[in-house]
């Protein structure tokens, strides 16, 4: 069942264009994040969808009804700001209970909600003090609470980890994954961080520029990105392009670059190399390089080792190759060295293909 | 931290001793001169500190008969209107003040907060209200004269709120706009998404965060008010009458300006000012808090 649907949304402030021609659906109870570099328009997209921006066009609708203009009061969404945004006036208590008095629900209720909220959200203890005596991580959570407080069709969360330390940032995302199951609510949840969007989603969407580069699972956006935008933005590190050359005919096809040569059999016999256009990028997730100990017909990469990140089990190599720089993760051994010389394959079918002029995959 | 050398420090020390002597030297002579017995005023030389310190200045800014016997002792007329007692005039300037300050604080509130949120007017209207502020007053006073007699709004109090608070309103947008702009957009946005409309909002979350800069522009606005002289008067003519028409009343046709009940008056004037500023003075301090947004 779609739970929220929105078509062809487009906002801009004056000649900033913030959404252009937006469209997507949300499942009932799905967890949709949208990731996207600054400035993409992720923030603003929610607050044209809590009714805070007033759309230039397009519509929204929320549970079947048509929301364009509605009032946000009226539209029965929660949002989590970016910036927190509690009521410095109000005490932690009565920030989680706003919603509630705004609607209406008796104070015996309101105290039984906000004590529960309060429990599940680990704040019970400054429930009765002012946000400004809050620790970061207080704040978020109140901010939460309040979120979460009244039940509404939608929940909007706008980069609810940000500015948290790491820890608390681990804590918190597991805790919304439960919150997620436990109340099973639709959510939007706002990301610029890969790895967040990556680890609770149902689908991501991916935000570039006012535009969706791509909508899927996390799955499809990691191994089948559609834009060059995506991989690189999906993934850490992000995968490595590679510009290449078609040469050949039908039979013998050959990708060729600065330092290597890969037949075209070689990279999972694409069945008519004669429709792919001569200028191509070639794109390779680090993760899909492994290191060879010498030279060989399928280790297109020889160069010098610039850097190594070791992150214990594995390392982050820094290749420096005719081409450029290729990232590769790799487990750590000892024997590479940095200065060195070092051979790299890939996993069979791994790589991926890029018209280099539109810059879209089409493998 | 580095030592300046002795004379810059007797320089500067010098430099704030002679500016505090010629801040406080005007308002000491005032409460000064409103003790001192009549042939003291303007005596030469100066009378520092009076040795026959007199209550008659304020006895006759509040007792009709006090002027009346004064008038007689020193054989001379006094003016009609000073013949009546000064409480006329504290009261007028009490409602006048009070309510051009209340008028222009709240639409000065509202239209500044239209001008940041909503944008309304564009980049330049701001700036082009306050230009009502540039010219000198006196320069409209002949068409505003002229304009209220035709609306029959001379000489009430009405009239004289309204001037006021037209003449106010400039100062309260333009102060109480950048308190507003330092509220964040999200606050009155979470309030509305939680179910508050937006004017709502605004009573309930912006405001309380503002109070403290909407106050202190009111005491601004009140002091222009209570000491604003040229309105009051081109526009009055003897049913109204504010405290500073009040003290450019008090001359005699025998001994000229009255300077002694003038700083009597003056004296007492300025309480209601040190009274509004004391009692808010809580606000101006604490400023304004906004603890709990992340910048």
């Amino acid at each position: 069942m779609i739970k929220l649907s929105v078509e062809s949304l487009c906002k801009s402030f004056g000649d900033l264009h913030a959404l252009r021609d937006l469209g997507f659906d949300v499942e009932d109870g799905e967890f949709f994040c949208v990731v996207g570099p600054t400035n993409a328009g992720k923030s603003t997209l929610l607050k044209t969808i809590a009714g805070l921006h007033r759309p230039d066009g397009g519509r929204i609708l929320l549970s079947g009804r048509d929301v364009t203009r509605l009032e946000p009061r009226h539209r029965n969404v929660s949002l989590l700001f970016q910036n927190i945004a509690l009521f410095p006036t109000l005490s932690g208590r009565d920030n989680i209970a706003f919603p509630l008095r705004t609607a209406g629900v008796a104070e015996t209720e309101i105290a039984r909600r906000v004590n529960e909220v309060a429990e599940m959200l680990k704040v019970s203890h400054v429930l009765d003090r002012l946000p400004q005596t809050f620790s970061g991580g207080e704040q978020q959570r109140v901010a939460i609470g309040r979120a979460i407080a009244r039940p509404a069709d939608l929940l909007m969360l706008d980069e609810p980890l940000t500015n948290l330390d790491a820890r608390i940032r681990i804590a918190l995302r597991i805790e919304f994954k439960n919150l997620h199951r436990h109340i099973g609510q639709t959510q939007i949840y706002v990301t610029h961080d890969q790895v967040e969007a990556m680890s609770m989603s149902d689908r991501i969407a991916v935000l570039n520029n006012g535009r969706f580069e791509q909508i899927g699972t996390p799955d499809d956006v990691y191994h089948r990105p559609v834009s060059a935008f995506v991989a690189r933005f999906i993934g850490q590190p992000p995968m490595n392009i590679i510009d290449a050359e078609l040469s050949g005919g039908t039979d013998g096809a050959t990708l060729k670059g600065p330092g290597f040569s890969i037949p075209v059999d070689g990279i999972g016999g694409l069945e008519s190399a004669s429709r792919l256009p001569r200028k191509l990028a070639f794109g390779l997730r680090p993760e899909a390089l492994r290191i060879a100990p010498g030279e060989g017909p399928d280790t297109p990469f020889a160069g010098e080792v610039v850097w190594i990140e070791r992150l214990g089990s594995k390392s982050i190599l820094d290749l420096r190759f005719a081409h450029g720089i290729i990232k590769a993760v790799v487990p750590t051994d000892h024997a590479v060295r940095r200065e060195g010389p070092a051979w790299l394959g890939f996993t069979p079918r791994a790589e991926h293909l890029i018209d280099k002029e539109s810059e879209l995959f089409f493998r | 931290m580095n030592e300046n050398p002795l004379w810059v420090t007797i320089l500067k020390r010098t430099a704030v001793v002679v500016s505090m002597i010629i801040a406080f030297f005007p308002i000491y002579w005032l409460i000064a001169t409103s003790f001192k017995p009549y042939d003291q005023w303007a005596s030469w030389p100066p009378v520092w500190l009076t040795d026959a310190p007199t209550l008659q200045n304020y006895r006759i800014v509040f007792f009709p008969e006090a002027a009346r016997e004064f008038a007689t002792a020193q054989q001379g007329s006094l003016d009609y209107k000073v013949s009546g007692s000064a409480w006329k005039a504290f009261q007028d300037s009490a409602i006048i003040s009070t309510f051009a300050t209340f008028f222009s604080v709240m639409f000065g509130t509202l239209a500044a907060y239209s001008i940041v949120r909503f944008r309304t007017g564009g980049e330049n209207y701001p700036f082009q209200f306050l230009t009502v502020r540039m010219m000198p007053p006196i320069a409209v006073v002949v068409p505003i004269v002229a304009l209220f007699s035709i609306l029959r709004l001379s000489d009430t109090y009405f009239g004289l709120v309204l001037a006021y608070t037209a003449f106010t309103l400039p100062f309260s947008i333009w102060m109480i706009r950048s308190f507003i702009e330092e509220v964040p957009l999200e606050l009155e946005g979470a309030a509305m998404v939680h179910g508050m409309s937006q004017f709502r909002a605004f009573l309930t979350i912006t405001l309380p965060l503002i109070k403290g800069g909407v106050l202190a522009t009111a005491l601004f606005i009140f002091i222009l008010n209570w000491s604003e002289f040229l309105f009051a008067l081109v526009l009055t003519a003897g049913n109204v009458i504010t405290v500073t028409l009040q003290v450019a009343n008090y001359v005699s046709a025998s001994s000229g300006k009255l300077y002694g009940v003038q700083a009597a008056m003056g004296t007492i004037s300025t309480l209601p000012v040190i009274l509004f500023g004391y009692v808010i003075q809580r606000h101006l301090v604490r400023g304004l808090t906004f603890g709990a947004i992340k910048r």
